[in-house]
């Protein structure tokens, strides 16, 4: 009887805990649904708690992405309990067009972390601007004025806030540990055949060259120099001869948008790379390498100096190692040319978009907030204190001995410990500490974080992303330059350098370079005010 | 009894001819779906050629962006590289019908020739065996043996041949000659087969009595073979002509442009396909790509029907 009564009780509770919850939960969609409706009410949402628990979607347009579920690493259980929030995640599987897919349909999800910057314009029709939600719902959430005007649509709204992006003050600020992404161009060169020329001079550009030339008649069948494939290896050439374009390709002078080509480093750098070509140190072969030939070429010892990303020697060392073969690489760890420096036209890469399909844009954007915090970011970034990092006495990161060994397949670590997988929101800076490791790299991408000229973010607004003639062009003309700068490097003759880059440029031109350029420098009249 | 007969004279209905052939037709049901799906469903794409498309519309944008006319097409022609592309693509593809079609059916009489059966058996192996290696996994094979420091121009630096290496796959000017060599390479042995089976098809008493009548093997396969598998080759040609811009028998146009075409040979490599990837692709211009594909398209309907209305004329037989 007594067991009964108890039975009975028991189901009671349970049937009333369930009207209960689901009560709860009607209460809840209630609010989004509300709340979904752009500029009704502020006060619902407030008077929920910020981390009660919710899901909300996500898509992830990247292809590559490291990781394509949320939950169960310890870095995504510390997320959803800082802030009540569980990711459904959706990894693109295509990122050309799956979100265009999605915008086309109306199917999009809650948020959209997206740095494809052609289809912006596009996605942002279809989402809550930041400036409207921080307004709203999270007026503590303060952004410094530059990041917003980085972020700027034409329409005087933000729609996200891009990450790996730190300010010029952050950038001046004394920090050792800050160094650039490592995906810096560097060059790289065998130590072993240094120490058999004699270890001569290398400081200057010309000395290279005369390191290239000995090296090419002491082993006139080796790549005296390797470029990097797609532009990379010219790249670390460019830097050197301090092209005033920045990643845009994009320069001003007197007033006027200027595209690279115009520009006389962007000449001096091509002579250079000639020069190095007809003297042999650059074979015909290694002008089309895809990047599988590249490394082939030099981890089987057949290139003395390469230029591409920072970890080549590192890869190369590995790869000698394993083959048993006593050859040694090493980063040229100085600028060569006083004149080197890079233009930092860098305005962020990635950013969360809040959707109009979102129910819950509060906890959307308080998300968002989160992860920019400075808690956010170091929790995403770097991982769990004491667990995947100590901080030194500095207050520098300093990743356990567990993670150290995590980082050299950093696939893996992504995958096992969940940082750098969320880390929407992560600064330049955040980042650069964390990757910093000590060694000759660190002091190479020290060298390069320092060697920026200029901060010119202002060059992402004057190139033309809309819907119209001049953005062809601009696609048009930056693909045509990519499949021509080979034919600068490799002319046979000075006369065929200059016969080249005139046709180059004439080409341009009767692809309307002249009307982008005033395209350009219009719109840059326009958008200059922005950064003063 | 009358009426019993009657109905057995009868032409059946189309229906009853149907249903008892059910199992058979199934087969072509099939076919004809995939047809319809991969083929057919797809072409309603070709309406963004004439339209300003706009890929974050999505599918529905198809109908729903604003009609640009011809625009797409007169940007083709005005562009500056169009006259290379053209040219390229012309200029590749006949050459290809020319030196690759004839090389299967020599090979397929002179097959026919050998006597010894193990030999033959193994040559022809041998021949078509190339055809199962995708073009990425020869591009491969030929990086190794033509670049600089490759098989062959190491083998002449030996004998002192050579005293730079031999820009293979770098020079614009010897980019043709590679890509047919290497497709007649890759593809004759396959296409050859067809052909053996055509000879093999031809009744053997016709050559036995040539032979009575003292006919020399020159004078059989003149009178004799070749006019036996005349059908075959007229089906093969027209074929090959239809397709002739993707690269006639084998196809091959856009891979070798592709993999074998590079920023050093690309005045000598980029042809209308590779172009539309470009375009398309790379530049999100989707409907530009159309337009140039669709430009491609109208060339090989006007070829395969023209070529077999030739071939009809000429010698009596066409593929319909």
């Amino acid at each position: 009887m007594k067991k009964r009564m108890l039975l009975l009780v028991l189901s009671l509770i349970l049937v009333f805990s369930m009207v209960l919850t689901s009560c709860g939960k009607d209460k809840n969609t209630q609010t989004g649904d509300q709340s979904s409706d752009t500029n009704s009410q502020t006060e619902d949402s407030k008077s929920g708690d910020d981390t009660e628990p919710v899901t909300l979607s996500l898509f992830i347009n990247m292809d590559w992405y490291w990781v394509d579920s949320f939950g169960g690493r310890p870095v995504d259980d510390e997320i959803t309990k800082k802030t009540g929030v569980t990711l459904d995640v959706t990894k693109a599987a295509d990122q050309q067009q799956q979100l265009a897919v999605l915008i086309g349909s109306g199917d999009l999800p809650d948020m959209v972390y997206n740095g494809t910057k052609k289809l912006e314009p596009e996605l942002v029709k279809h989402c809550y601007s930041y400036n409207e939600l921080i307004e709203k719902y999270a007026p503590d959430f303060e952004v410094d004025p530059l990041i917003v005007a980085n972020n700027t649509m034409p329409d005087g709204n933000f729609y996200c806030i891009k990450n790996n992006y730190s300010t010029p003050e952050e950038y001046a600020e004394e920090n050792p540990r800050f160094v650039a992404t490592p995906g810096a161009s560097t060059l790289h060169i065998r130590e072993d055949i240094m120490e058999e020329l004699g270890n001569p001079e290398l400081n200057t550009l010309e000395d290279l060259e005369e390191v290239l030339v000995k090296v090419t008649e002491k082993y006139p069948d080796m790549n005296a120099l390797a470029l990097g494939p797609d532009g990379y290896g010219e790249s670390y050439f460019k830097m050197m001869f301090g092209l005033q374009s920045g990643n845009n390709g994009v320069y001003e002078e007197d007033g006027k948008i200027k595209y690279m080509v115009r520009d006389p480093k962007y000449v001096e750098t091509y002579k250079y790379l000639n020069r190095l070509y007809r003297k042999g140190c650059i074979k015909p072969e290694s002008l089309i390498y895809k990047y599988e030939d590249y490394q082939q070429a030099i981890t089987s010892g057949n290139v003395f100096a390469a230029a591409r990303a920072v970890d080549e020697s590192g890869k190369a060392n590995r790869a000698f190692k394993e083959a048993d073969l006593p050859y040694k690489m090493t980063i040229v760890n100085k600028m060569l040319n006083e004149e080197g420096g890079t233009v930092n036209d860098n305005i962020g890469w990635a950013g969360v978009y809040i959707t109009k399909n979102c129910k819950q844009p509060d906890r959307a954007i308080k998300f968002v907030q989160f992860l920019r915090s400075d808690e956010g970011q170091k929790l995403s970034c770097w991982g769990i204190e004491d667990e995947h990092y100590t901080l030194t006495p500095e207050g520098y990161p300093e990743m356990t001995s567990e993670m150290k060994e995590l980082y050299q397949d950093y696939d893996n670590m992504v995958r096992t410990v969940g940082n750098m997988a969320w880390a929407f929101g992560v600064s330049e800076q955040t980042e650069g500490v964390w990757n910093y490791t000590g060694d000759e790299t660190s002091d190479w991408l020290r060298t390069v974080k320092e060697s920026v000229k200029e901060f010119k973010p202002v060059y992402n607004f004057v190139v033309p992303k809309e819907d119209i003639d001049e953005t062809t062009i601009y696609s048009k003309i930056v693909d045509f330059e990519k499949t021509q700068t080979v034919k600068l490097i490799s002319a046979e003759t000075e006369e065929e350098f200059t016969a080249a880059y005139n046709d180059l440029v004439e080409k341009l031109e009767a692809m309307g370079l002249s009307k982008l350029e005033d395209w350009m420098t219009d719109k840059y009249d326009e958008v200059k005010d922005r950064y003063e | 009894m009358n009426s019993k007969g009657a109905s057995n004279l009868k032409p059946r209905s189309l229906w009853a001819d149907f249903k008892k052939q059910a199992y058979l037709q199934s087969f072509v049901l099939i076919g004809m779906l995939f047809l319809f799906i991969f083929s057919y469903i797809p072409m309603v794409g070709i309406i963004i050629a004439f339209k300003d498309y706009r890929i974050s519309d999505g599918v529905l944008g198809f109908f729903t962006s604003p009609w640009a006319g011809l625009k797409h097409f007169v940007e083709f022609f005005t562009e500056i590289e169009s006259g290379m592309i053209i040219r390229n693509t012309f200029v590749i593809s006949i050459l290809k019908i020319i030196f690759t079609f004839p090389i299967p059916i020599l090979f397929a009489i002179m097959i026919n020739e050998v006597r010894n059966v193990r030999f033959k058996k193994f040559v022809q192996t041998a021949s078509y065996l190339p055809h199962f290696i995708s073009w990425v996994v020869v591009y491969g094979i030929m990086f190794a043996f033509l670049s600089g420091d490759g098989v062959i121009n190491s083998v002449f630096k030996t004998f002192n041949l050579i005293d730079s290496p031999i820009p293979f796959l770098t020079d614009p000017k010897k980019f043709w000659a590679l890509a047919i060599i290497s497709d007649a390479w890759k593809e004759f042995g396959w296409w050859s087969i067809i052909f053996i089976a055509a000879i093999v098809g031809i009744d053997q008493s016709i050559f036995e009595a040539a032979e009575i009548d003292g006919a020399s093997r020159f004078q059989k396969i003149r009178y004799i073979t070749l006019p036996g598998i005349k059908s075959t080759i007229n089906v093969v040609l027209i074929l090959s002509l239809g397709n002739l811009l993707g690269g006639g028998m084998s196809g091959s146009n856009f891979e070798q442009s592709l993999l074998l075409g590079n920023n050093l040979n690309r005045s000598a490599s980029e042809i209308l396909q590779t172009h539309v990837l470009k375009a398309g692709l790379v530049q999100l211009r989707y409907s530009y790509a159309a337009a140039v594909g669709l430009l491609q398209s109208i060339v090989s309907v006007t070829m395969i029907f023209g070529s077999n209305a030739i071939v009809k004329k000429i010698s009596g037989t066409g593929i319909y």
